[in-house]
């Protein structure tokens, strides 16, 4: 019987692999241009220079990011050449201090600290660290946590302080800013913002 | 005087690299003993060795052990299916030592240096701080030669030999991709979004496809030895097994994109074929129950027929069931990122690849010319160690289910809502019973170590055979 | 989905797909040893499946299109064992 012979499923094997690299391959270039900066979930890098919301879309039933008007950061607007070295920069720290083998982005990473997806939208620097840390603006407030986390510690667990710099520190903030408008189809669910009602 | 060994050169650099992957094995559980230590007590090691810094450690090492695992066990296996020695053994032994230094001193740097500045040299010397590969890219450069070479053994033997059976075409043909896949541990691209879309072809194509096909193939080649299964059997199964994975695991790679900015499509593709992904694990449980029934009476290595058995079991469970629990994406939604993902990924992972114990056993017997593999030992280890990780996974699951509900569910995910997960009963209980958990494995596996050293020399537990236990291969 | 349904459907996931597997299990040791009450023991396992899935179906908001992908593969559990069975029985040639 044809099922008995080795090479029936040899070809079977083959050609299954064939089929799904075929469709995978088609699915990734078009993942690719969706994702790519400027694609259709992902801003550019620009948008830092702009104020971000997240808010439930009923007829889509998610949460999506929201683009809104100018909002500088740090009192600046960067042109897309600075604001793409910004970002830049924000990556390699990220990446040198192995943020990530603490935190998730995008849930993944480690579970020993909070999501960064939304760091940038989070309700704790109005209630909790910008009074700590005695600044006025969100963007300040974290850089401030950023540059001397174990001056500000909330509860057992705590950041080690990793040296950043105040240029290092400003660039994680441009990152988590522009980090926190990518459109992620609703992950995470029932984030609430500050300004809506979030604790 | 008999030789000990069929193929002496190439199975005794099999058993230096078995040496260190079980070495390597031990440094995986300190490192992760330390780093459960900190969920119960934050302040341990604090700040001297961040939490990070052990999570690195553990998974790192991890990938090396079970990569360095598989080498051995193809030096060992292949040879008898070639019928001769490796050819690159010169290279292989050299680049063995060039590995080992290399472990050494990228373990030195995380300990003592760990981070540096937000720059590419840091990334190229220090850390490149992305997941499972944060060894810096000057190590990495040295694991992909070391890779490298040892595909050219395995594809230049098969060569040499001009004797390619289909298991050995399926070994070659994984290994490439295997190869190549490895590469990604280099680039460092700005957008997350597309930094992660190529990682996890790393990660999931890695212990997803790619080595589920290399398990499966040195599975076959154990089957063919420890059984005397025909290899007209063992290629059909190995064939079908291949299909299988591959149909379903190639695009289940799509329950990673659900939520880091892929499109929307991802959340049914993913979701569907990643589902399917169970079947063929299920099918290879059914099989090893049916070689286990067929050949049960003429065991002469136990250990490494239950290590086998563990395998098919873990690999269903731990994979099949405990990933089919948060892969369809109106579930994951909840689960994703969180305690319960640690649960999985430690059963998955263990569950899949703990079949290398058996490998060890089995080229163990044929060194040291036992008769019988049996005794206590053997299985005070096999029940410390798969007792300690199905209790680590259980608590992991419980914490994961009360931070799936607490943070993402209920609390929408905030900093105050992970917090208040983290200090939810459930959570701390089950982080507390992990580490409990952790050290019945820790214990298994000082005593899988100490068995491994001693099994079939221990007089009263195996009769000493005058010549290899079984005919040596052909 | 409500918290309590993310932690009831996942579960009753978990225990169908366990429950598939203790019948592809038990049904092929019961074949090989000959022994009529573990093919019971076997089908109970596959009823318990079942049960899942109707409690699934009952209880949990999964979109349709998954709970249809469901009864699917419930009725793909069911052929399975038999069927490896069959199979390997005829590869090794018995
Ligand atoms: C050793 C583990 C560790 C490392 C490494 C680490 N963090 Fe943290 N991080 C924490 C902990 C724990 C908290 C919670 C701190 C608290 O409550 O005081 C935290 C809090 C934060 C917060 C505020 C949380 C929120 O949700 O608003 C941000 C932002 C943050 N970290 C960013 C970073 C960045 C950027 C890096 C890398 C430069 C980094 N962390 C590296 C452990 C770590
Ligand atoms: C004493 C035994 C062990 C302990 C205490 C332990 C502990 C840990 C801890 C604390 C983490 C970090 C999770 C986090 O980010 O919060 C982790 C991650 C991990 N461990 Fe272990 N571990 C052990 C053994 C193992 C073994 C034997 C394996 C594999 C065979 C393994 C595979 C992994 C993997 C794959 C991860 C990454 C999972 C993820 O981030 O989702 N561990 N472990
Ligand atoms: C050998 C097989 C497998 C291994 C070794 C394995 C291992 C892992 C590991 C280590 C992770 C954590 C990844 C990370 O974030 O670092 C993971 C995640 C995941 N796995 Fe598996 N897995 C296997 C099979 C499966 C199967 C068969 C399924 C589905 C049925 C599955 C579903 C998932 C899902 C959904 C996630 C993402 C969890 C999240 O959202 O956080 N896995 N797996
Ligand atoms: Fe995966």
């Amino acid at each position: 019987m044809f099922a008995r012979d080795p090479l029936f499923w040899r070809a079977g094997a083959v050609s299954s692999l064939i089929v799904t690299l075929v469709v995978l391959a088609m699915l990734t270039t078009d993942t690719l241009r969706v994702i790519t900066a400027g694609g259709q979930n992902v801003p550019t890098y620009t948008v830092i220079n702009h104020q971000i919301g997240y808010e439930y879309v009923t007829d889509r039933n998610e949460y999506m990011p929201t683009i809104g008007g100018q909002e500088p950061l740090f009192g600046k607007i960067y042109s897309p050449a600075q604001a793409e070295a910004l970002v830049r920069h924000g990556k390699l720290v990220i990446q040198s201090r192995a943020c990530l083998d603490c935190h998730t982005m995008f849930g993944t990473g480690a579970y020993y600290a909070p999501d960064l997806t939304k760091a940038w939208l989070d309700p704790a620097w109005e209630h909790l660290w910008m009074p700590m840390t005695g600044t006025h603006t969100r963007a300040d407030a974290i850089a401030a946590f950023l540059q001397h986390p174990e001056q500000y510690p909330t509860w057992t667990r705590e950041m080690p302080n990793l040296h950043l710099t105040l240029d290092e520190a400003q660039a994680v903030v441009a990152y988590l800013k522009w980090v926190s408008a990518v459109n992620t189809n609703g992950f995470p669910y029932g984030f609430k913002t500050a300004a809506a009602g979030g604790t | 005087m008999q030789e000990r060994l069929s193929f002496p050169e190439s199975q005794s650099l099999a058993l230096k690299y078995f040496t260190v992957s079980v070495v390597l094995f031990g440094i995986v559980v300190v490192a992760g003993l330390l780093a459960a230590i900190d969920y119960v007590h934050p302040q341990f090691l604090y700040p001297a060795l961040p939490f990070s810094i052990l999570k690195i450690l553990h998974i790192d090492v991890l990938i090396i052990w079970i990569l360095m695992a598989f080498m051995g066990a193809l030096f060992w296996l292949l040879p008898a299916e070639y019928g001769r020695e490796l050819v690159g053994l010169k290279l292989a032994n050299i680049i063995f030592w060039i590995f080992c230094a290399t472990v050494l001193v990228v373990a030195a740097i995380f300990v003592f240096v760990q981070v540096g500045p937000g720059t590419e040299k840091t990334l190229w010397l220090v850390n490149q701080g992305r997941k499972y590969v944060e060894e810096p890219r000057w190590a990495a450069i040295i694991v992909a030669i070391g890779v490298a070479v040892f595909v050219y053994n395995i594809v230049g033997t098969a060569i040499a030999s001009k004797r390619v059976t289909g298991v050995v075409w399926v070994v070659i043909l994984n290994l490439v991709p295997l190869f190549f896949l490895y590469l990604i541990a280099f680039p460092a691209p700005t957008n997350i979004s597309v930094d992660q879309f190529w990682w996890w072809w790393l990660v999931h194509f890695w212990v997803e496809a790619t080595w589920e096909v290399m398990i499966g193939s040195i599975v076959a080649l154990v089957l063919m030895r420890l059984m005397g299964t025909s290899r007209r059997i063992v290629e059909t199964w190995l064939y079908i097994e291949v299909a299988l994975v591959l149909a379903t695991g190639v695009l289940g790679i799509g329950h990673h994109y659900f939520w880091m900015g892929a499109p929307a499509y991802w959340l049914g593709i993913g979701g569907f074929f990643s589902a399917l992904e169970p079947l063929p694990l299920l099918g290879m449980v059914v099989h090893a129950v049916y070689d286990a029934g067929e050949h049960h009476m003429k065991m002469t290595n136990e250990p490494a027929f239950y290590w086998m058995m563990a395998e098919a079991f873990g690999n269903f469970i731990g994979a099949g069931i405990f990933g089919f629990m948060i892969t369809l994406p109106q579930i994951n939604l909840f689960a994703h990122g969180t305690q319960w993902t640690a649960s999985h990924g430690h059963f998955a992972m263990w569950g899949a690849y703990c079949g290398v114990i058996s490998v060890i056993y089995l080229a163990l017997q044929d060194h040291r010319r036992a008769a019988l593999f049996a005794g206590a030992t053997w299985k005070w280890g096999f029940a410390l160690l798969n007792g300690g990780m199905i209790g680590m996974v259980g608590s992991l699951m419980m914490a994961g289910m009360a931070q799936a509900f607490y943070e993402r569910a209920i609390g929408g995910s905030t900093f105050n809502a992970f917090v208040s997960a983290s200090s939810s009963p459930w959570f701390i209980e089950g982080l507390g019973m992990r580490l409990v958990f952790a050290i019945v494995f820790t214990a298994g596996y000082v005593v899988l170590a100490y068995d491994l050293l001693t099994i079939g020399k221990r007089v009263l537990e195996t009769s000493r055979a005058g010549g290899p236990a079984r005919a040596p291969a052909e | 989905m409500l918290p309590w349904q993310v932690l009831a459907t996942s579960s009753l996931l978990g225990a169908f797909a366990f429950m598939g597997g203790g019948y592809a299990v038990l049904f092929v040791a019961a074949m090989l040893s000959e022994r009529r009450p573990l093919t019971r023991i076997a089908y109970a396992c596959y009823a318990a499946q079942c049960a899942c899935l109707l409690t699934v179906l009952w209880i949990s908001p999964l979109e349709v299109i998954w709970k249809i992908f469901l009864i699917g593969s419930c009725a793909a559990y069911a052929v399975i064992p038999p069927i490896t069975w069959r199979y390997l029985r005829r590869l090794h040639g018995a």
